[in-house]
């Protein structure tokens, strides 16, 4: 069974200027080992998305529709207390900036051992055991005396495998990785890359890993999201959204990407910018941007449709289209 | 690009044209809905006012002396009851916003112009100017303010002229700090590095691209301080080496109350209340300006 | 032909804060010992990793930073030790294009007014400036009519056009492309770098374009240079670099890129180096890059490998390059 299951998730964001419904009827499933890539531009949803899962929705956001399953409980009706023992201990989550997610004034030693404590009935000295042995696992030099360190004294990508240390402390579940190396260096993203897949392996946690970077997800998923303006434009295997693809959003970001491995003359950008979420174009969202626009892309809000076992796609012709985006150039 | 393309990108823009307002008019929302600072700027207009047409506000003239009248409690004929020399409260309270007003608008115009000054060569140019002019700033500092006004009035005399300009001297230094603050941190800013790699002379860089940076923090000290010097001439009056007599200064007239606390007390309590009121509102505009401006100016 | 910039032996160092009060003044040493030709015309990318030097090195270039050491050679003269009318004439023919479409633009300042700034630093006509503002606006791909509005009211795509306007309003012959398109969406980027392309074939630029991402790297540069730790360690024309790097690093960098083919990333080899950048005050002795190295002997820790050409037009400065 999956661990974790969303039925059209929607949360909306009630601001002065007006509703942003930044997740509008997201559903997907999640098994057990197995790592969900999701990407999009900025603003597609994506980081709200994973704090909806958390509880964790900033005001004045709140979910307004749908259902969050977790190891089969709904946990959109969970309450607080109950949300605090799920929190840090069976779904742990990443975010993107190690300084600001670390708490400065205290040693990381006390911080590991405080996101133990909270959750288990262990002593100072047991947990304290385990700090040390899970930044070891995640490859910190010396952890008997990294314990005593501030965070500060750390460089960005240590810092950041402590925080992946502070989130796997507890063996999680799920463990939710919001752009965990967009602020590193590539050589320090692919010590980190390595290091979440060896984890994977270790403690069969599910993991859900947002991303702007499609390299990164080529790279680590086995299922992608591929999200536009609050909603779920494909969802595949990865090799269905890389090779087989049945989507223009999709296919028009691959083609936009300059690659390391093929000859470009000239880049295809994506025309125009993504809309403001608090207007959005009628009909398909992505619209007035795509190249195969039709009149009733102008008119009518496409479904997500089922285009093979486990893939889907919103679009009204998602049936006669196929992209290779993953082998773009390559053949011409 | 071509003009297809320019054409869809218009096209795009006009799908998200929000109602975009401009930063200036964000500001004054902010401003308008803060309570307290409207409060404030309704006292200080109220006070602008009252200076402006204080003749024709005021019953009697600040001046104008009537023993049959001395010492009157509060009556529908002195609104707010007479001095020892039978003049009208009222009368020189209103007279006497005419000092505060001065005192607030000239004063800090001094502080101003040699803080601001001072602080924009301090921080643009650095190394030595800027350690000596800093050193000066906290030498200023150390001074106990009382005392060192005391101190300069001493030396210039009294009079309402020397008033402003020992006011205007001490609050200079707090002006400076500010000013080079801001221009430190614009000076890291890309869009000046931008200034300087186009080939723009130093002055350009300052007045066109730095200086708009220092003037926000600027006019909320303004109205923070003049809360302050007002605050500053009362009690340099009270002590005789300020306004001197028969001009009605608020501080000078407490100073006449002082010996008839228990049998006047009018004579104590409005005085008090106008420059309570005065400080007041002039703290709250100042602090209701900075949080529609910038709620993080540490100021 | 004769290169449009001539670098030698460049360093700037910058002084770092004491922290007792006798203790020796330290030097962060941001670039160290820089050799770089540039040629009318190319584009010449920079790439290394955070910290590493690339934009103090563009930057002391355009005098944007008063260089520690050496020479900057533009179109024949010294520059580094100009001041004056003479800087004032360099700025006019040399250009930066900043990272941040935020900062690097003036909120206060219409687009116009931002545009129309160098042209009025450097003495045009109020006619002259109208004139060419619009042009300068089509030709970035902003609305001319839009020229009223200020900077907040645009996205951050269309800001960097913004930028890249003012860039080229004065026609400069060389322009460092300070990580133009790293703070943009992915799709946006494109849109950047085409742009940037076609006005270098219109008005015949010369970049310098520095950058983290090789990908974008291989994409616009003629020829590219590896930066480690003050230094570059290697540089070759594309083609070359990519296909055959000789240094290590170069080739730990270029394997540590995600390709976006599953395919082709789950049969890649990668190489994991150790560690961090180490620290650009106390540098590592020997060669800079031997404590992450995976091919170190004791030789590296002791020597210094000089950059030298291995074959035409490719530099690399190590004892036991690859692919060679
Ligand atoms: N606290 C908030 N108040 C109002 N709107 C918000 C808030 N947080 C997010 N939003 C809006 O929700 C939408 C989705 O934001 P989200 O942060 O999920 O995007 P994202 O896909 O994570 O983007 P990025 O790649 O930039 O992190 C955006 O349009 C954003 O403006
Ligand atoms: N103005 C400065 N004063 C002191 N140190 C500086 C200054 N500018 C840069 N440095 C230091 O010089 C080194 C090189 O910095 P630089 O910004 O050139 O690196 P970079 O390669 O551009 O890095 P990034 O990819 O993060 O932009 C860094 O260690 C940095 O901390
Ligand atoms: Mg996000
Ligand atoms: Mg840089």
């Amino acid at each position: 069974m999956a661990i974790l299951k969303v039925e059209n998730l929607k949360t909306h964001f009630f601001t002065e200027e007006g509703l942003v419904k930044a997740v509008d009827g997201v559903s997907f499933e999640l098994e057990r080992g197995k790592v969900l890539g999701i990407v999009g531009e900025s603003g597609s949803g994506k980081s709200v998305m994973s704090l909806s899962i958390m509880k964790l929705i900033p005001y004045p956001g709140r979910i307004v529709e749908g259902k969050i399953y977790f190891d089969g409980k709904d946990i959109t009706q969970a309450n607080e207390s109950e949300m605090q023992s799920i929190r840090g201990n069976r779904i742990s989550m990443v975010f993107q900036d190690p300084m600001t997610s670390l708490n400065p004034v205290f040693k990381i030693g006390f911080q590991l051992v405080e996101a133990v404590r909270v959750h288990k009935k262990v002593s100072k000295k047991e947990a304290l055991d385990m700090a040390v042995k899970i930044l070891k696992e995640v490859g910190i030099p010396d952890a008997e005396e990294a314990i005593n360190r501030y965070p500060h004294e750390f460089s960005g990508g240590m810092r950041q495998r402590v925080m992946i240390a502070m989130a796997l402390i507890n063996d999680p579940d799920i463990l939710i990785a919001d752009e965990p190396t967009t602020a590193l260096d590539v050589t320090v993203q692919a010590q980190i890359l390595d290091l979440m897949n060896r984890l994977k392996e270790e403690f069969n946690s599910s993991i859900i890993l947002i991303t702007h970077d499609l390299g990164v997800v080529a790279e680590m998923s086995d299922e992608v999201i591929v999200m536009y303006a609050g909603r779920i434009f494909e969802r595949g295997s990865v090799e269905d959204i890389f090779y087989k693809s049945r989507n223009p959003y999709t296919y028009s970001l691959m083609r936009s990407l300059p690659r390391l491995d093929v000859d470009q003359k000239r880049l295809q950008p994506i025309k125009g910018n993504p809309p403001s979420l608090i207007r959005l174009p009628q009909g398909c969202p992505f619209h007035p941007r795509c190249e195969l626009a039709k009149d009733i892309c102008k008119k009518k809000v496409p479904e997500l449709l089922k285009v093979g076992t486990n893939h889907y796609s919103y679009c009204h012709f998602a049936a006669e289209l196929e992209f290779n985006g993953g082998k773009v150039g390559t053949h011409s | 690009m071509e003009p297809k393309e320019l054409e869809v990108i218009e096209e795009i823009e006009k799908l998200e044209e929000k109602a975009l307002i401009s930063p200036n008019r964000q500001i004054l929302n902010r401003f308008k809905k803060n309570k307290t600072a409207v409060f404030g700027l309704i006292i200080v207009v109220i006070l602008i006012f009252v200076a402006l047409f204080a003749p024709f506000i005021a019953p009697y003239k600040y001046d104008e002396v009537n023993y049959s009248e001395s010492l009157k409690p509060p009556s529908s004929k002195h609104l707010l009851g007479t001095d020892i020399l039978g003049r009208d409260i009222f009368s020189r309270i209103i007279y006497g916003s005419r000092v505060s007003l001065e005192v607030g608008i000239i004063a800090v115009a001094i502080s101003v112009i040699i803080g601001v000054t001072l602080g924009l060569i301090s921080g643009y140019f650095g190394g030595w100017v800027d350690a000596l002019i800093m050193r000066l700033v906290d030498i200023t500092y150390s001074f106990p303010f009382l005392l060192f006004a005391i101190a300069i009035m001493t030396i210039l005399g009294p009079g309402m002229i020397n008033v402003f300009i020992a006011i205007g001297i001490i609050n200079w230094a707090w002006f400076a700090r500010v000013t080079r603050g801001s221009v430190l941190s614009a000076k890291e800013q890309e869009y000046v590095l931008a200034a300087v790699a186009m080939g723009a002379s130093p002055g350009r860089i300052m007045f066109k691209h730095i200086m708009p940076n220092v003037i926000a923090p600027v006019i909320v000290g303004a109205a923070l301080n003049s809360g302050y010097a007002i605050l500053a001439e009362a009690a340099l009056s009270f002590l005789g080496i300020g306004v001197q007599p028969p001009y009605p200064s608020w501080g000078l007239m407490l100073s006449d109350a002082r010996n008839y606390i228990s049998t006047a007390p009018w004579m104590t309590i409005y005085p008090g209340l106008a420059i309570a009121l005065t400080v007041l509102g002039f703290i709250l505009l100042g602090n209701g300006l900075r949080d529609a401006i910038d709620p993080r100016l540490k100021i | 032909m004769e290169p449009i910039l001539k670098v030698k032996n460049l360093k700037k160092y910058f002084p770092v804060k004491k922290k007792k009060l006798f203790e020796r003044r330290k030097y962060l040493k941001a670039v160290d010992g820089v050799d770089l030709e540039v040629y009318p015309g190319e584009t010449i990318g920079l790439v290394g990793e955070s910290g590493c030097g690339k934009t103090t090195l563009g930057r002391t270039i355009l005098k944007l930073y008063q260089p520690t050491e050496g020479s900057i050679i533009f179109d024949g003269k010294d520059i580094a030790k100009i001041r004056g009318k003479v800087l004032k004439d360099f700025r006019r023919q040399a250009q930066i294009i900043f990272q941040d479409p935020y900062a690097s633009l003036n909120p206060r300042m219409k687009v116009k007014q931002i545009i129309e700034e160098p042209l009025i630093v450097h003495g045009y006509s109020r006619d002259e400036r109208e004139k060419i503002v619009d042009e300068i606006m089509e030709s970035v791909g902003l609305n001319p009519e839009h020229k009223f509005r200020y900077p907040h009211e645009f996205s951050g795509g269309q800001r960097q056009r913004i930028s890249i306007g003012r860039t080229i309003a004065l026609r400069p012959k060389l322009i460092v492309c300070d990580e133009p398109v790293s703070a943009l969406d992915v799709s946006i980027q494109a849109q950047i770098i085409n742009l940037l392309e076609e006005l270098q074939d219109t008005y015949k630029l010369t970049y310098i374009f520095i950058s983290h991402d090789l990908s974008v790297v291989r994409h616009i540069s003629d020829r590219v240079a590896v930066m480690y730790l003050g230094r570059i360690v290697e540089i070759a024309d594309k083609k070359e670099i990519y296909e055959k790097p000789h240094h290590p690093y170069t080739v730990a960098l270029l394997s540590a890129i995600p390709i976006p083919d599953p395919e082709k990333e789950r049969n890649r080899k990668r190489i994991i180096l150790k560690g961090d950048l180490p620290s650009p005050i106390n540098p590592p002795s020997g060669c800079r890059f031997h404590t992450r190295c995976y091919k170190a002997k004791e030789r590296c820790a002791k020597e210094e490998p000089k950059l030298v050409e291995v074959s035409s037009g490719h530099s690399v400065a190590c004892f036991y390059p690859e692919n060679t």
